[in-house]
């Protein structure tokens, strides 16, 4: 356990170093390019954000981070408050979004196993392929025509929408997931027997097949929390709200090597976590060793 | 077995909770806009595409088209200009030349009723420190034409090039007398230090003595009334994430009643909607179909600025470059594209310094409309049938570019030109490919003037081939294969530059001939205009002909009257 | 529905489109009317146009992506070990990785590599590079938990009693069994390409706008959508639907005439 903590946790500077490499391995142009001075400036901000040639340079934009001082080749630049700003608004988006799409999921799975009525099942079997073949950045789109963006001020209320739209698709995936480990756990002997004893179907579907379900959500869903960090993307650009998914945009468009560096790891971290945390709730519900 | 229920309770729950965020949104979407009752609350709030992206303008880039509208805002120069686009005087209360015709050394004489916005008078020392800085900075090629500007600038740093600094031709002889030498007459130098954000002054009782951190500091941190402003409002508040810059009326700035007291900016690519749904007040109607949408609210403005299609000299013959300036139907282009569309004939937009007036006989000497002689050219080039690569800019312009490039297509087909269209989010990218790879033959580009002066217009095609001016805009696409005409055109074009007001406009007239008929190297398509809907109860909201929110004589009439 | 109706519905959808796509583009009469972007062209003639290559680069993308990823899990199949255990956890790693993220970055480094002159891939063939980067992983995983399920048949377990080598039963026994579960796959995929194109053109990350696709179209088109220009987009979303409805069908008929 506390070797595979350690060894996920190394992923982390890992990565740091890989990005910085590669984005610093960029090819250089010929000499009589090199007066161009847009080559010139990229040039100088790889240098100086990104400590090109030094070995060690990957731990720049951090020290630099670390002291205040802001990244990137504007004048002005982002600085450690306003990453952490932007990183306070995906994280409430994604974790909003994580706890609605979880709340759908186990809503879905549930009346799934339950419900008799064909209409309903239609439904329910529809719901999923309907959201899948709707593209993602639809849902954000379908909420801002009467809700505007966001300008100014609050960005909860916009961050609750985006968080919302950003649910939908990933709620799909769980749903669908968690409804195949429900229905397989309820064909189990072990659910047969507590019926047998007279327990009512929603107390053994919530006391024992949901929690067995649980460990094949976290199993088959974990690594797609990632759609939540995606779907935080599309909706930060419909919602102006100007979070990491958008700085990372922002980055990458305007060519800012050391955000692009410092978005990527912060990124892998996240993942990271993610997925330590996921441990933590498997070891917690599954008490075989 | 418990009995099935019978009830579709899921479907039913779902189409109500539906039916729920509907009505929900119907009744959130209902526009509801209320003008402020008073003055003092007046906030003006616009959302434009892109916000600032630094307020330190001695050091910006012109690559950024918002940073003017706020340094116009909050910041003055020693020009400025009046209500008919003349240069006047601003921060300077007088100028003495040299030479009344070929001057090369203004003499300014401070106005000693102009303050900072924390109270300190301007001083000629604002001026070197601001202009200094920016020798540093991005724009530092307008200032080349100034004594010792190119050596200085050629110099690595170290302790030459600081000596090399003390040689530049500006200085401040006593607080409020500001001197800058030309190294030659330049007759566009005026237009310069009224256009270019680069020559505005710093506040040097606020910025000697800091180091560059700190004065990098002092841009970015806002809400303690810094930067200090000279204009009519100063910045409140930039938030950089947000991208939102709140302005306030700077209180040292020549009262004017009925000014609007606060005006925000935010980015936003929605404006129209937020517009609609009265959270902002000012709307720019860009690309094709907004322009169309709001026929009753619509206003419109006329910039100096032209729209063109260069032709490459390398990949076209002149014959077949003459006739695809032949074969456009300039006015036809705009047919259901844009409301109004002002066919361009010259390269000088109307109204502008050194343009031909219509009907002036010279112009005919410009290639006519004429497809039929155009597909005999065509044709006797062997180019019939030949495929054509055209690039636009596909997004970032307020031009409805697709559309013009559409119609460009379907018009060169008539002479016998096929037109593959290419869009590209990067001009500057695609001409640095081009250099290296010639594979467009036509592109769209869009010139607009900073500063009433010819040279805006005719500079950026004499740039071609000389590195060390090469700022990445035209880079020799249209020079590329060009003859002795073209040099020629060089020559008039930096001539324009020299010569006394009186001939200005007989050099432009003989560089547009060049460019435009003997090696027809770009056919002039139209004039822009900007589209824009505003609140009733602003006045003199208007955007100058230099494509940018002038918020100088911005007031409001309220009450609203029922 | 019976999966062998499931797969006619499925088939005939796709046919469908198939049909449309290849429709002439001179089709005038569209009930949507002119597009916005380029008035001489009807909503219809965008969308269609749009079609064929989303369809034609997932189609490109999918069958590359599932390709290799049968290829990988036969090789982990085949090598078992430290290979294996390679191949598995770099699949699960891009299986994690989240796909805009990583398909941004590409983007960036592209751009780069562009503006230094380094290279000037066209636009589509970068854009399906890029998504082919990230696409193996979930086939790959996919392929090698099936081909580990069936190791563990009772059939496999007989042959290899009777002195099979592994490589003959893989090639004998599991190869032929995989056939129509390749084909899910493969069919899975394409509806996740072209929602996954569409996504990144519209964050402005894809295809050009004069090289459309659905997802150019829409994501060019979403001031429009939002300005409640619906019959726009209408049509596409259309499109999308049958798109995922049809490979969806058809997938799943496939997949469960395996399991049976």
């Amino acid at each position: 356990m506390r070797v595979r903590f350690l060894r996920d946790l190394a992923i982390i500077p890992i990565v740091a170093f890989l990005v910085q490499a590669l984005v610093v391995r960029l090819p250089v142009p010929v000499s009589d390019d090199a007066k161009r001075p847009q080559v010139v400036s990229l040039q100088a901000q790889m240098e100086r954000d990104l400590g090109k040639g030094h070995a060690l340079g990957f731990l720049r934009p951090w020290a630099k981070l670390a002291r205040g001082e802001p990244l990137g080749n504007d004048q002005q630049g982002f600085d450690i408050r306003d990453l952490a700003a932007a990183l306070g608004s995906s994280l409430r988006i994604g974790i909003l979004g994580l706890a609605l799409s979880l709340g759908w999921a186990y809503l879905y799975a549930w009346f799934r196993v339950r419900t008799r009525n064909p209409l309903d099942r239609r439904t329910l079997e529809l719901l999923p392929d309907l959201i899948y073949a709707t593209p993602p950045f639809f849902f954000a789109l379908v909420l801002a025509i009467p809700l505007g963006t966001h300008l100014a001020g609050s960005r909860l209320p916009f961050e609750a929408a985006a968080a919302l739209a950003t649910a939908l698709p990933a709620a799909a995936f769980f749903g669908q997931v968690l409804h195949g480990a429900l229905a397989h756990e309820m064909g189990r002997p072990y659910v047969l027997t507590a019926r047998a004893k007279g327990l009512s179907d929603d107390r053994v579907i919530w006391r024992h097949a949901m929690p067995n379900a649980t460990l094949v959500l976290l199993d088959g869903a974990v690594p797609k929390v990632t759609l939540l960090l995606t779907g935080s993307f599309i909706a930060e650009r419909v919602f102006n709200i100007h979070g990491f998914g958008y700085l990372y945009v922002y980055a990458a468009e305007q060519r800012q090597a050391a955000l692009v560096v410092v978005g990527t790891t912060v990124f892998a971290a996240l993942l990271v976590l993610v997925s330590l945390a996921a441990q933590a709730v498997r070891t917690w519900l599954d008490p075989r060793p | 077995m418990i009995p099935p229920p019978r009830t579709p309770w899921f479907t039913l729950g779902l189409c109500g909770l539906l039916a729920l965020g509907l009505a929900a949104g119907r009744h959130i979407a209902r526009p509801r806009y209320a003008p402020p009752t008073r003055v003092e609350d007046a906030v003006l709030r616009i959302a434009i595409n892109l916000t600032p992206n630094t307020l330190d303008w001695n050091l910006s880039s012109d690559f950024s088209p918002p940073n003017y509208t706020v340094a116009r805002a909050t910041m003055r120069g020693l020009y400025t200009w009046n209500e008919n686009q003349d240069l006047v005087l601003d921060v300077a209360a007088s100028c003495a030349l040299d030479d009344p015709k070929r001057p090369v050394e203004y003499t300014f004489r401070l106005r000693d009723d102009v303050f900072w916005s924390d109270g300190a008078p301007l001083c000629a020392e604002d001026f070197v420190l601001g202009w200094r800085r920016a020798l540093e900075g991005k724009e530092s090629k307008y200032f080349s034409d100034i004594v010792g500007v190119r050596d200085y600038l050629a110099l690595p740093p170290g302790p030459p090039r600081a000596a090399a600094l003390a040689r530049v031709g500006f200085r401040a002889l006593d607080a409020r007398t500001f001197q800058v030498r030309l190294a030659a007459p330049r007759t566009y130098f005026p237009g310069y230090l009224a256009g270019v954000y680069a020559f505005c002054p710093a506040p040097s009782h606020r910025l000697r003595g800091l180091t560059e951190d700190q004065i990098r500091a002092y841009y970015r941190r806002t809400g303690n009334g810094d930067p200090l402003a000279l204009g009519p409002y100063r910045i409140r508040e930039w938030n950089r994430l947000d991208e939102s810059i709140d302005l306030v009326a700077n209180p040292h700035y020549p009262a004017l009643p009925g000014r609007v007291p606060r005006v925000v900016l935010f980015p936003s690519d929605l404006a129209t909607l937020l517009y609609d749904q009265g959270r902002v007040d000012f709307n720019f109607l860009d690309d094709g179909p907004s322009t169309f949408r709001y026929p009753a609210e619509r206003r419109q403005a006329a910039l100096w600025s032209t729209f063109w299609m260069g032709m490459s000299t390398r990949l076209l013959p002149s014959d077949v470059r003459r006739a695809i300036a032949m074969a456009l139907d300039r006015a036809a282009l705009g047919d259901h594209v844009l409301p109004r569309f002002r066919a361009a004939s010259q390269l000088l937009p109307e109204g502008f310094p050194g343009r031909l007036k219509d009907g002036d006989p010279r112009l005919k000497a410009l290639p006519p409309f004429d497809r039929n002689e155009a597909r005999r050219l065509v044709a006797r080039a062997g180019w019939t049938g030949r495929e054509l690569t055209l690039v636009y800019h596909e997004n970032g312009t307020f031009l409805p570019e697709a559309a013009l490039a559409e119609g460009v297509r379907v018009q060169l087909a008539e002479v016998g030109l096929r037109v593959r269209l290419l869009g590209t989010r990067s001009m500057t990218a695609e001409m640095l490919t081009h250099d290296r790879r010639a594979r467009h033959e036509l592109h769209f580009r869009r010139t607009g003037a900073d500063f009433p002066h010819p040279q805006e217009f005719l500079l950026p095609f004499t740039y071609g081939g000389d590195p060390a001016q090469d700022n990445a805009s035209y880079t020799g696409f249209e020079a590329g294969g060009a003859g002795p005409a073209y040099r020629r055109f060089e020559r008039e074009a930096q001539a324009t530059a020299e010569v006394d007001a009186s001939s200005l406009a007989d050099r432009a007239w003989e560089a547009q001939r060049i460019l435009l008929a003997e090696e027809a190297v770009l056919v002039p398509l139209f004039y822009p205009d900007r589209y824009f809907r505003t609140r009733p109860w602003l006045r003199e909201l208007t955007i100058d002909p230099f494509n940018f929110i002038d918020f100088t004589r911005l007031t409001c009439s309220l009450p609203v009257k029922p | 529905m019976t999966p062998r109706a499931k797969g006619l519905v499925g088939l005939s959808l796709l046919l469908f489109l198939l049909a449309l796509s290849a429709l002439p583009r001179w089709v005038h009469a569209c009930p949507f009317g002119m597009d916005l972007e380029f008035p001489t062209r009807t909503v219809c003639e965008r969308a269609l146009g749009g079609l064929g290559r989303s369809m034609a680069l997932a189609g490109g993308v999918a069958g590359l992506t599932t390709a290799l990823g049968i290829l990988l899990a036969l090789a982990a199949a085949q090598a078992k070990g430290p290979v294996d255990f390679a191949i598995t956890r770099l699949s699960e790693f891009f299986f994690a990785l989240p796909d805009i993220l990583v398909l941004i970055t590409m983007a960036f480094l592209l751009k780069t590599a562009r503006d230094l002159g380094f290279m000037d891939p066209d636009p589509t063939l970068a854009v399906g590079a890029s998504l082919s980067v990230i696409g193996w992983a979930v086939p790959a995983l996919m392929f090698r938990a099936r081909l580990q399920a069936l190791g563990e048949a009772e059939f496999v377990a007989a042959s290899r009693a009777l002195g099979a080598g592994e490589t003959w039963i893989l090639v004998r026994h599991l190869l032929p069994r995989m056939k129509g579960f390749v084909l899910a796959v493969f069919l899975l995929r394409v509806p996740a390409v072209i929602f996954m194109e569409s996504t990144i053109s519209f964050l402005g990350f894809g295809l050009p706008p004069t090289t459309p696709s659905l997802g150019t179209y829409v994501g060019s088109n979403y001031r429009n959508l939002i300005l409640g220009e619906w019959r726009i987009v209408l049509p596409v979303w259309g499109l999308l639907l049958l798109i995922a409805v049809g490979f969806s069908l058809l997938g799943k008929a496939l997949m469960a005439g395996e399991e049976a």
